[in-house]
């Protein structure tokens, strides 16, 4: 059966939206949008179309060779379609959670995360290496199970498209009901940020059902706002730094590594490991930040702090 | 994708940084700048792990800033669009310029990042430990 390729369809919906986004940032808040952060934004999701489209045949064509050997013959009814969104959705989450936890999955996710702004067109900032990262892997088992190769990639465009509007701070809160099982801007907000409280937290894609079963899952919390980014920020809006800086990062460190299980390590274990302990994990990052909790100790304020003031980037509050 | 779409997605790319642009997203006002010490003092805090400030010190032209940290510890902040972007360094990373105090963070893209209008003297307040910078 052809399917159609759901995304190509969504591109001028998405480009309309992030206009109607910038207006609404231009009435609101104006630090919402940076013009040289979008347009590295909307270059990487072009340059990831691109990559795509270069890879794609290869990608279909290894999902066709796992095919056929499969174990169920699976149909096309449309109930079939639903068990199959289900399915590679679950597939996503766990590519997701390893794209935060192995290094070299991460190389190709942080393009995603690099952006200090959390609006639409950071939801096109995607990554031009998904292929060398090996990405594809987590939707063999799909294959192997029966489901044919055309109905997943429909259902994963379909997923794709979803995961679009969830990047904004214009929505804060959805209904209790709908927070309870999809995931919303509130949810992928807690994603994007560099809070320690938030940090590896809430990989899902359209169902944070995953993230609330298998422990990952952190509410976004009115008093402590998100702030975006990865943790150590680019500062640069270089569009070729953005895609590759952790691919460099990982060639360097695998270059100066004593030993060879040192050299794997830096290329499986979690971004920010080192031999040495000499950097920081999201892990010690969460454990510094409990010890100063649990010592009552308190981030740098001062009365006269500009901290203090409401924070205008904030999303707004529950709605619902 | 066709070579259509292609040139579409360009045109609808310069399209909306323009429109960004035309509406002074990002560069109306203050976005990005560092108004006080503890703007600068909270952005080090939150972006280094364990990082305890003892003190500030903001350039004249408010694009960037020093926070000096307990245990030796130092940290460069630069404006970065309308957001800040800070660097952990070491003070052997930082020398006096006549234009103010100028940090090599080491990192290319990062760029170097000169602290305007402040000089030894008011980093040797903030950091009295210190016996060169």
């Amino acid at each position: 059966m052809e399917l159609p390729d759901p995304v190509t369809y969504a591109i001028p919906a998405f480009v309309l939206l992030v206009a109607a986004e910038m207006l609404v940032a231009w009435a609101k808040d104006r630090r919402r949008y940076e013009p040289k952060d979008t347009l590295t934004s909307l270059a990487l999701g072009t340059g990831s179309t691109v990559a795509g489209v270069i890879t794609g045949g290869a990608v279909f064509a290894l999902a066709m060779w796992v095919w056929q050997f499969r174990l169920f013959n699976i149909g096309w009814q449309w109930w079939w379609f639903v068990v199959a969104f289900v399915l590679d959705d679950f597939a996503y989450y766990l590519f997701h959670r390893s794209a935060h936890r192995v290094r070299w999955f991460w190389a190709s996710h942080v393009i995603h995360h690099s952006s200090q702004h959390y609006n639409l067109s950071t939801a096109l900032r995607q990554t031009w290496t998904g292929f060398i990262s090996l990405a594809f892997l987590f939707r063999l088992p799909l294959f192997l199970i029966g489901f044919p190769p055309a109905m997943i990639f429909f259902v994963a465009g379909v997923n794709l498209i979803y995961q679009f509007w969830i990047h904004t701070e214009v929505i804060g809160r959805m209904p209790r009901w709908f927070e309870a099982v999809m995931n919303t801007p509130s949810h992928h907000r807690v994603h994007h940020a560099t809070n320690a409280r938030y940090l590896d937290r809430n990989y899902a894609g359209v169902f944070i059902v995953w993230d609330k079963l298998l422990g990952t899952f952190e509410p976004e919390r009115d008093d402590d706002a998100p702030r975006y980014g990865i943790v150590k920020n680019l500062g640069s809006f270089n569009l070729i730094w953005a895609a590759v800086h952790e691919w460099v990062g990982i060639a360097r460190d695998v270059w100066t590594a004593p030993g060879i299980a040192n050299k794997i390590n830096y290329m499986i274990r979690e971004p920010g490991w080192s031999h040495d302990g000499s950097r920081d994990t999201s892990a010690t990052i969460r454990a510094r930040w409990q010890q100063r909790l649990e010592l009552g100790e308190h981030a740098w304020k001062k009365p006269t702090s500009s901290s203090s003031e409401a924070d205008r980037e904030a999303a707004p509050p529950r709605a619902a | 994708m066709t070579w259509l779409q292609l040139a579409g997605s360009l045109a609808a790319i310069l399209i909306l940084a323009g429109l960004a642009w035309l509406l002074k997203l990002g560069r109306a006002g203050h976005e990005g700048t560092i108004d006080e010490p503890d703007q600068a003092a909270e952005a080090a805090e939150q972006s280094l792990a364990g990082f305890r400030t003892i003190g500030a010190l903001v350039g004249d032209d408010r694009a960037a800033a020093l926070v000096a940290g307990e245990h030796g510890r130092v940290a460069v902040i630069k404006r970065h669009g309308a957001r800040l972007a800070v660097r952990e360094v070491r003070w052997e990373q930082v020398r006096a310029t006549h234009e103010g105090m100028l940090v090599e963070t080491g990192d290319r893209r990062f760029g170097a990042v000169t602290v305007t209008g402040i000089n030894v003297l008011d980093v040797r307040r903030l950091a009295p430990s210190l016996t060169s910078v």
